[in-house]
């Protein structure tokens, strides 16, 4: 479903945030993306929604290819992908309800279905009784969980969850998390970059570890072993 | 669609002050270029005056009897740019003499005869009112025998025209820098409220809006800012000019073609202000994105 093909990705020129990436993450499948700050996971994420381009290789995305892909396909393609982060990125002048809207309504849905989907996603994150609170009177738990819903509301096949309990206390972090992994018991992949080992569960499909811009083992994002011969571990 | 319209309308009010201090702006840069037109408006009317009084005479022979008289009219009347004649006989000539020289008017005295010519007044359609046609027609009728002379001011004339093409260039190159400095004022005033939501131009970037979805609310808001803008000023310019005429009734004031002409400036302003300012702040976004050392 999402395929990284030798993916190479440099900014400013010479800055290599990411080299020779390769792996894929299956339809439904729950995956973590774990290493260090700065390793290259947010770059992955921006990859995946084709927010930026690969300079080398290639990423496969439910079909549409990053080579081939046209400037007017982009947005069709991000309404198939949700996009949480750690700074939620909600809108402060709007409250919960329209927040969620938002997302159907800038992309053309019909007006009947607005009102029925939004309040669907708010209440399969848990948020329908705060739908008229603005992000302001939030709690971090509660703001990303408006987020989550905003990114599930299109009913996408995968959710990006980047970095999503940064910014979330403890007591919520289980919260989100537990949330997360309801989504993808209902059949949506869902991609979660942290730094955070704590959060992996032992039961989950697949940990991609990234560390320098590069593929590696989970194991080995802190280790200082040469990173050229453990890599592609998976 | 009902969004687009929506979003238009809320963005206008959910930042007033931000649409105000736009309006604002909007109409100041509007009522300056106000203030040109009808002062072009002024001059050209001004010209036209100037213009209007310019007349050509032909003095006719003294020996030239009636029927040579209505030939003369005639073919007078037929060379292309003369739209009426007009005959003054000599007593007709003497009598206004006297009418314009009252105080003088015993200098005739002095003759024996009426020493004025008979002459032939012609009257020059506007588009022929410029120096090289003046003379073109000046000489056409110096050719009949009956004409002793043509006089038309040749020299008032040609300094006529001189100031006319001064002023008309001047003109021009203030009518482009205004226009100029109004599109660049509304344009910037348009950007910053744009850039003010560059985070939810992001994030319908992020959830899949398409680039016409995005952009048609703020353009339409940018017409929105332009037209009321133009109205303001158009409104103040009206009040400012119609007591301007009670004191100078010459002057020309506001009508309903230079209101015209402000509210299209108004909403062109918008337009491209909004269009512009949309695009610019999509593209830096996504540039942005794609120079920057993510945050990881």
């Amino acid at each position: 479903m999402i395929e990284f093909s030798n993916v190479s990705k440099s900014f400013q020129g010479d800055w290599l945030a990411l080299k020779n990436a390769s792996f894929k993450i299956n339809k439904g499948e729950f995956a973590f993306l774990i290493g260090k700050s700065g390793a290259g996971k947010s770059t992955i994420m921006k990859l995946i929604y084709l927010d930026i381009f690969p300079e080398d290789g290639y990423i496969n995305i439910a079909g549409y290819d990053s080579r081939t892909i046209k400037r007017k396909d982009i947005p069709f393609l991000r309404r198939k992908i949700g996009v949480i982060f750690q700074d939620f990125k909600l809108l402060p002048d709007r409250n919960v309800y329209d927040n969620v809207a938002f997302a159907l309504k800038v992309t053309g849905e019909s007006y009947r279905n607005i009102r029925k989907k939004t309040l669907d996603a708010l209440a399969s994150v848990k948020m329908s009784h705060k739908r008229n609170s603005y992000p302001y009177q939030l709690s971090g738990g509660e703001q990303q969980k408006v987020a989550i819903a905003r990114a599930i509301v299109r009913e996408p096949f995968i959710l990006l969850a980047d970095e999503p309990t940064g910014n979330v206390d403890p007591e919520n972090t289980a919260g989100i998390m537990n949330l997360l992994f309801e989504i993808n018991t209902l059949g949506t992949a869902v991609l979660m970059a942290t730094h955070d080992h704590s959060l992996i569960k032992k039961d989950i499909n697949q940990v991609i570890g990234i560390r320098d811009g590069k593929i590696v083992k989970p194991e080995n994002i802190f280790s200082k072993l040469d990173i050229e011969e453990t890599e592609s571990a998976l | 669609m009902i969004y687009i319209f929506q979003e238009a309308f809320k963005g206008f009010f959910k930042n007033k002050s931000m649409s105000l201090i736009t309006v604002g702006i909007v109409s100041v840069s509007i009522f300056i270029f106000g203030l040109f037109i009808i002062g072009t408006a002024n001059l050209m009317n001004l010209i036209k005056l100037a213009e209007d009084k310019i007349e050509m005479v032909a003095y006719i022979n003294e020996n030239t009897n009636e029927n040579g008289i209505q030939s003369v009219r005639n073919n007078i009347l037929s060379i292309a740019g003369v739209q009426s004649v007009e005959y003054i006989s000599k007593e007709q000539a003497k009598e206004q003499f006297i009418k314009d020289f009252k105080d003088n008017a015993n200098l005739l005295e002095v003759f024996e005869n009426n020493p004025l010519p008979a002459s032939i007044k012609v009257h020059i359609s506007i588009a022929y009112k410029n120096p090289e046609n003046l003379k073109n027609i000046s000489e056409k009728i110096a050719l009949f025998k009956e004409v002793s002379d043509v006089d038309y001011g040749a020299e008032w004339v040609d300094e006529l025209d001189r100031a006319v093409k001064f002023l008309f260039i001047i003109d021009i190159i203030l009518g482009i820098i205004i226009a100029l400095a109004s599109v660049f004022i509304v344009f910037n005033t348009i950007r910053l409220t744009i850039m003010a939501r560059k985070d939810q131009i992001d994030i319908m970037d992020l959830v899949g809006a398409t680039e016409s979805y995005i952009e048609i609310p703020y353009i339409i808001e940018g017409i929105f800012h332009g037209l009321l803008g133009s109205l303001i000023s158009a409104g103040i310019l009206y009040l400012l000019f119609s007591f301007l005429s009670t004191k100078f009734p010459a002057l020309i004031s506001m009508n309903n073609s230079i209101i015209c002409i402000l509210a299209i400036f108004g909403v062109f302003l918008g337009f491209i202000g909004s269009i512009m300012s949309v695009k610019q702040c999509l593209s830096e976004i996504r540039d942005f994105k794609s120079r920057k050392k993510v945050k990881i």
